[in-house]
């Protein structure tokens, strides 16, 4: 306990200020009141997001674009701060696991532009600020001419390996389907190699409870977009689920097997079954509650004995579960207006909440 | 910084300790054989381990305090608060001593 004390001293009180820092619901709704773009972020420039947002208004003409990744470097600082305070290398590579996921959206997006012909200046405002952090070779990669130079520039990265697995397939299938899930595979991998052996017991037994909740939401909405929006058989769906959560995969199965929205919300597990038996089948309405029991599960990590990397990890999601609920208001503002912020937003934000009312 | 540090640490503070108990011995029975020389020994250990408490207690709060200070300035008043609740744990050991020493 004492050790446990003296390492997470330091980067338990740095990671509550900086939880502190998170929206409130008055702020939630003086955003969901803003009339327009520019008073939304004029709002929000006065909160713990103004450094990003000074930026994004200033630039006005780009501004719509830049938003949605620009506000990210708010998140990227937090990742900063607590790679920066932590020694130990498999308390890092678990932060840095985490953090690999904006890299694979950033390869996912060159590796598109690579297989179209686009150049970086095209693609740009698409991209996470993830230079101050990451370690691949960015620069290289944009200078590449095609797909292949660019996965025998990644053969020593973390993609490497499953990069290289799904390559045969991309070539008989000729797109790049199979190189965007091996990308988002091999990073749930490497999430849940991390969650093993990262720290401590109590280290590890925190971080798998929140990981198996976020991998869990991840993977439910995951298959359900796979089902119902891209029509993929069960037997895909499942193929592509993520490494690492709790569900098994028989419940996943099933889950999968499920013929219609409403039927699949019917066979998922306790505790999920108890928070979205009110959703009505879409898929924002289920995407919300999911969240919405996240982000409670993500706050009991805030409970009980503070010296545990639970909290970064803890601290880490439900920010950018909040800066995504932000963008999603964002774009619902400049798009329709009349939306309401409940429709967009998970409801624990807008009322702040208990952080425990849910079993399991 | 692990345990065994911290450990290590403990185990230097009482032996640089030591010397002095033995000085503080060694005086009281020479002057005042028997019971005296216990007083003594009991005011070194109260002030020498409330002093090593309150060493690591300033070490953790002040630790926390740096980690949230350099994100919110503005709780430094309130953290100096903690700092000196830590530090107040040597203080009951040197009262204790004190009163120790009064008796003999």
């Amino acid at each position: 306990m004492l050790g446990a004390a003296i390492k997470y001293s330091y980067l338990n009180a740095k990671t509550r200020t900086m939880h502190s820092k998170r929206l409130r619901p008055n702020d939630w709704h003086i955003l969901e009141a803003a009339k327009d773009r520019d008073s939304f972020l004029r709002y929000l420039a006065t909160t713990s997001y103004g450094p990003w947002v000074t930026e994004i208004l200033e630039q006005k003409e780009q501004g719509d674009e830049l938003f949605e990744r620009r506000i990210f470097g708010a998140l990227f600082e937090d990742y900063g701060k607590i790679l920066r305070s932590l020694h130990d290398a498999s308390s890092r590579e678990l932060i840095l696991s985490l953090f690999s996921r904006f890299e694979a959206e950033n390869l996912k997006i060159c590796l598109r532009a690579l297989f179209t012909g686009l150049r970086k200046a095209n693609v740009a405002h698409f991209l996470y600020p993830v230079e101050k952090i990451s370690r691949l070779p960015w620069d290289k990669l944009w200078q590449q001419k095609d797909v292949r130079a660019a996965l025998k520039l990644l053969e020593k990265t973390p993609f490497g390996p499953m990069l290289k697995h799904a390559l045969p397939q991309f070539e008989a299938q000729g797109r790049l389907f199979p190189l965007e899930m091996a990308i988002d595979i091999a990073c749930f991998k490497r999430i849940a190699a991390a969650a093993q052996a990262a720290g401590s017991r109590r280290d590890r037994a925190r971080v798998s409870q929140i990981l198996g909740s976020y991998i869990d939401v991840l993977n439910i909405c995951h298959i359900f977009r796979l089902r119902f929006v891209y029509g993929l058989s069960p037997e895909e769906a499942l193929n592509y689920s993520y490494p690492g959560g709790s569900l098994d995969l028989r419940t996943l199965h099933d889950i999968a097997r499920a013929g219609d929205p409403a039927s699949m919300a019917k066979v998922l597990p306790m505790p999920f079954a108890a928070f979205i038996h009110d959703v009505k089948g879409d898929m924002s309405g289920l995407r919300l509650k999911l969240e919405e029991w996240l982000v409670r599960r993500l706050r009991k990590a805030f409970l009980g004995s503070p010296f545990h990397l639970g909290v970064q990890v803890a601290h880490l999601l439900e920010k950018e579960l909040e800066i995504r609920s932000l963008i999603s208001l964002y774009q619902a503002r400049i798009h329709s207006p009349a939306s309401q912020a409940g429709e967009i937003v998970p409801r624990i934000f807008l009322k702040g909440g208990e952080p425990i009312v849910q079993a399991g | 910084m692990n345990v065994r540090k911290v450990v290590s640490s403990l185990t230097a503070g009482i032996l640089m300790l030591l010397p002095s108990m033995a000085l503080a011995v060694e005086n009281a029975a020479a002057s005042e054989p028997g019971s005296a020389k216990w007083g003594f020994i009991g005011a070194a250990l109260a002030v020498g381990g409330s002093t090593i408490g309150a060493g690591i207690a300033v070490g953790l709060v002040g630790a926390a305090a740096m980690g949230a200070i350099s994100e919110r300035p503005e709780v430094a008043g309130r953290a100096l608060i903690f700092l000196g609740l830590a530090e107040g744990i040597a203080i009951y050991g040197l009262i204790i001593a004190i009163m120790i020493l009064g008796k003999i």
